[in-house]
């Protein structure tokens, strides 16, 4: 018997040796953590902003921004024109521009991924970045209408594969017909847009307008009988051996949530500037873990350490912790309807209120004694700093002033704050959002009186509320997505689906369109400023702090790696010194 | 036997097929929506009815869960079993996630099973040799505390005294066999207290009996007594405590992975549902039951291989 339990373990034991445990991580010049796996390569599809630092690394854009100074260099590009009317660029794509299987790359390839963007088939969740291109949008609905249209024949008849294809000729001819890009000749491409935008070379550097190699793409493209859908084969985007780019780096690796290895791209046209010739992405997502990875040299930088251990390290005063203000604010959302969902009428449809809430948050106590990470306290809805040539109007924000918000409270016709009923704060559990909630709730209490009721629940629940209006209150944040005012102040026009605040002021939508047709930039952000003072004098959402970054390495080890804002590094400046390993 | 196997193998499909209405109701109906990006911008709704399309969730959930069977069953262009893509990871399939990370979690749980099952069987011995001596009251201590103190204090612990500070294992990861000894040990210290103490109740219990005294009185020594004739015995609770705990052990643990850094099962568990990925909640919970339900077939075949005296 004892044997046969001997047996049984010894089997058990060797196993490991005998099938093997995992492989052993390639080794890499420059070494970082991500917290969790990409969720996707697909440079059209994806929105998650690891996955977009990680396109930039292998796919170049026609123009290359530069996040440390906010310059806009050529990238694939060499050089560009802008028509009189701001409406007509020219892009000239470099001759010395290739594909990492030695294609070149042509003004064919950023058309191909820009069209793929611009159709429902691929559902493109920033499929609106591109409808500032004429007729984007408009295209889109076709291709929406004439799947329709097939998936209901379909039904009826039979469809096929071949019937599927026919329609995406027709929608091929009409996008000629319908969209403002062209290409003029394999290295030069021809975009009109729909009105000027100034930031429309920002948009022209985002993920979403990055080239795919057309031949690649195409080829794993097969049609659904039943729907008329055009579909990718998606195991190209993860797959090192098919995947195709032309930017510094190749996909030379990978193993889902263990790592991502790059290395450059010997068809690279500027690969001589690389400073470093391999990155690993190791993905770690336990704080602990992350941690013991970094001390014990594994890794050489976190560009983010979770809320819940930044304080501590913080304290500790090391060389190596650096905290970074970035492009963000942490925000209360005030749902402005004029009644909540279960038909009661909503103490917050009167600005008043809202503004007194505000008032009554005390920013510098908020972030010296709760959140600790030293955050800017927020007056503004766009961060200061972060689009050039736009000052926030910080003077319009409610400060801190529990006399005066009483004051409006009294205004707003309560007597006492208590008076003011069924409010309460809605928020996802985790990063800290508990402990911020819990002590704006004391906050009012203690400088108006105003009672509100605590409710943590999951991230996606708590975003399904906050589009269904079921809330009162509701915890938020907004990074800008390309450095322009309108990033954020988009999302309070009243059309805007992100408006889920459902505040509506027809003299800020106004002030939006007027600036959008403005030919003089300084013009158009004095527009902007004005259209900001609306939104802080009336306090949709409450503003509380500009987010930082908190990540971890050592400037004597790590060289060429800048900080900045938009938390976009440019890996390929950096090097690590001093490693014992390679 | 073979009938009795037979038989279960029958049920099996029924099991599942419960087991599979029931997880997709219950996937359906909690609240949240897969395909929210809840901080980031929220998506067009012509974007997402687009998605729901592509993804067959725009005719309810029978008709999402009867093309997800398809899927199953019978394969898809993509191959058999298609389980379908994943909500989160927009490029990956949910066959091949589970497909990667089961053998990750079965190779940690059988270690874990080996330490356990060794530090277990050995214990409880010593114990049973003495009851009431030294080693056998520090051996019932040491289980009491390996039963109650939770696997991320344990793995801590370890972590930061063996990778931390003496530096003789890596910190984490899933890159060599250095790498599975900490997270097996972890695994395996809460079973293993339990098997300690099943080895060492039993043996105690039936080192006592009529049968062993009376072989004892005609001479047998008592490591006879005990390792040919007790032991097997006293095995058979261990026995039908390993089924259940094989599965549960084999389908990853979600914190000693995050922990150690390695890529398991036990963080789709955990993951899928806050991700509301509907695709992988159902590969994840059809494979987990195939495994609980085959484990414990294995176990009852495994009654009648010790003890031949058991009757299927």
């Amino acid at each position: 018997m004892f044997k046969r339990i001997a047996l049984v373990i010894l089997v058990m034991f060797s196993l490991p040796f005998v099938i093997g445990v995992g492989d052993p991580m390639p080794k890499a010049d420059f070494v970082f953590v991500e917290d969790a796996e990409y969720n996707s390569r697909d440079p059209q599809r994806m929105t998650y902003l690891a996955d977009i630092r990680l396109a930039s690394r292998l796919f170049e854009t026609l123009v290359d921004m530069d996040f440390n100074d906010m310059s806009r260099n050529p990238g694939a590009a060499e050089r560009w024109e802008i028509s009189e009317d701001g409406r007509t660029y020219t892009f000239y794509i470099r001759e010395d521009a290739y594909w990492s299987n030695g294609d070149p790359l042509t003004s064919h390839d950023y058309i191909y991924a820009w069209r793929r963007a611009m159709i429902p088939d691929t559902a493109a969740g920033y499929a609106l970045f591109l409808f500032t291109i004429e007729g984007g949008q408009e295209f889109y609905h076709y291709r929406e209408a004439q799947l329709a249209d097939y998936a209901k024949q379909a039904k009826l008849t039979s469809g096929s594969e071949a019937k599927a294809m026919g329609l995406w000729k027709e929608a091929l001819e009409k996008f000629d017909e319908m969209v403002g890009v062209r290409a003029i000749d394999d290295k030069t491409l021809e975009v009109t847009i729909k009105q000027r935008t100034d930031y429309f070379l920002d948009l022209v550097s985002f993920a979403t307008y990055m080239p795919v190699h057309a031949a690649s793409v195409e080829a794993g493209v097969t049609y659904s009988a039943e729907t008329g859908r055009r579909m990718d084969d998606s195991s190209y985007w993860n797959n090192p051996k098919r995947l195709i780019v032309n930017g510094p780096y190749v996909l030379n690796k990978r193993k889902f949530r263990q790592y991502s290895y790059l290395t450059a791209n010997p068809k690279y046209w500027n690969r001589g500037s690389l400073k470093n010739q391999s990155l690993l992405a190791r993905i770690i997502s336990d704080d602990m873990a992350m941690l013991m990875a970094y001390d014990q040299g594994v890794v050489d930088y976190v560009p983010q350490v979770s809320t819940a251990i930044a304080y501590d390290l913080l304290a500790r005063d090391r060389d190596d912790v650096h905290v970074t203000p970035v492009a963000g604010t942490y925000i209360y959302n005030f749902n402005c309807s004029p009644k909540l969902n279960n038909g009661e009428p909503n103490p917050l449809a009167d600005w008043r209120v809202r503004r007194a809430l505000c008032a009554a948050i005390d920013r510098k106590q908020l972030v010296a004694k709760i959140t600790r990470l030293n955050e800017p306290p927020a007056y503004s809805f766009v961060p200061p700093g972060s689009c050039a040539g736009y000052d926030p109007p910080v003077e319009s924000a409610p400060i801190f002033d529990p006399q005066a918000a009483r004051d409006l409270l009294k205004e707003a016709g309560y007597a006492d704050g208590s008076e003011v009923k069924g409010l309460s704060i809605l928020y996802n559990t985790g990063s800290g959002h508990d402990k911020a909630a819990q002590a704006v709730k004391k906050m009012w209490e203690e400088h108006l009186g105003v009672v509100v009721t605590l409710e943590g629940v999951e991230s996606k629940i708590s975003s399904q509320r906050g589009r269904s209006q079921d809330y009162t209150i509701r915890r938020a944040g907004w990074y800008g997505d390309y450095a322009d005012p309108t990033s954020w102040l988009d999302i309070r026009s009243s059309k805007d689906e992100n408006n889920t605040t459902k505040w509506s002021n027809p003299e800020y939508d106004a002030l939006l369109v007027r600036a959008s047709k403005e030919g003089d930039s300084a013009v158009r952000m004095r527009l902007l400023r004005e259209a900001e003072a609306i939104l802080l004098r009336e306090c949709p959402h409450a503003v509380l702090y500009h987010y930082v970054v908190v990540s971890l390495f050592d400037p004597e080890k790590v060289k060429g790696l800048r900080l900045n804002a938009w938390t976009r590094d440019r890996f390929e400046e950096v090097y690590a010194v001093d490693r014992g390993d390679n | 036997m073979a009938r009795m196997i037979m038989w279960r193998l029958l049920q099996f499909p029924l099991i599942l097929g419960m087991i599979f209405v029931v997880t997709l109701t219950l996937a359906w109906i909690v609240p949240g929506d897969p395909l929210d990006n809840p901080e980031g911008r929220e998506i067009a709704p012509e974007i997402k009815s687009a998605l729901r399309k592509q993804y067959n969730m725009d005719g309810g959930p029978i008709h999402f869960g009867v093309s997800y069977l398809k899927g199953i069953v019978w394969g898809s262009e993509r191959g058999w079993p298609d389980f379908g893509p994943s909500l989160t990871y927009k490029e990956e399939r949910v066959v091949d996630m589970i497909g990667g990370s089961l053998p990750v979690s079965i190779m940690l749980g059988s270690s874990a099973l080996a330490v356990a099952l060794l530090i277990g069987t050995v214990s409880g011995v010593i114990g049973a040799l003495r009851p009431g001596g030294f080693l056998d009251l520090s051996s019932l201590g040491i289980a009491l505390l390996g039963i109650s103190l939770p696997n991320f204090v344990t793995g801590s612990i370890l972590l930061a005294v063996f990778a931390g500070t003496f530096k003789m294992f890596p910190a984490g990861g899933w890159e060599s066999p250095w790498h599975i000894v900490l997270p097996a040990i972890t695994l395996g210290i809460a079973p293993a207290a339990y098997i300690a103490r099943l080895v060492r109740l039993g043996l105690a219990d039936i080192m006592s009996s009529d049968y062993i005294r009376t072989a004892r009185a005609k001479g047998l020594s008592q490591h006879k007594a005990l390792f040919e004739h007790a032991l097997k015995v006293a095995y058979l609770p261990v026995l039908s405590f390993m089924g259940p705990a094989a599965a549960s052990v084999m389908t990853g643990s979600f914190v000693v992975e995050k922990l150690f850094n390695i890529p398991g099962m036990g963080d789709h568990f955990v993951t899928s549902v806050i991700n509301k990925d509907q695709f992988l909640i159902l590969g994840v919970v059809l494979t987990f039951s195939t495994m609980l339900v085959m484990f414990n077939l294995i176990v009852d075949v495994a009654y009648a291989w010790i003890d031949p005296r058991i009757e299927l």
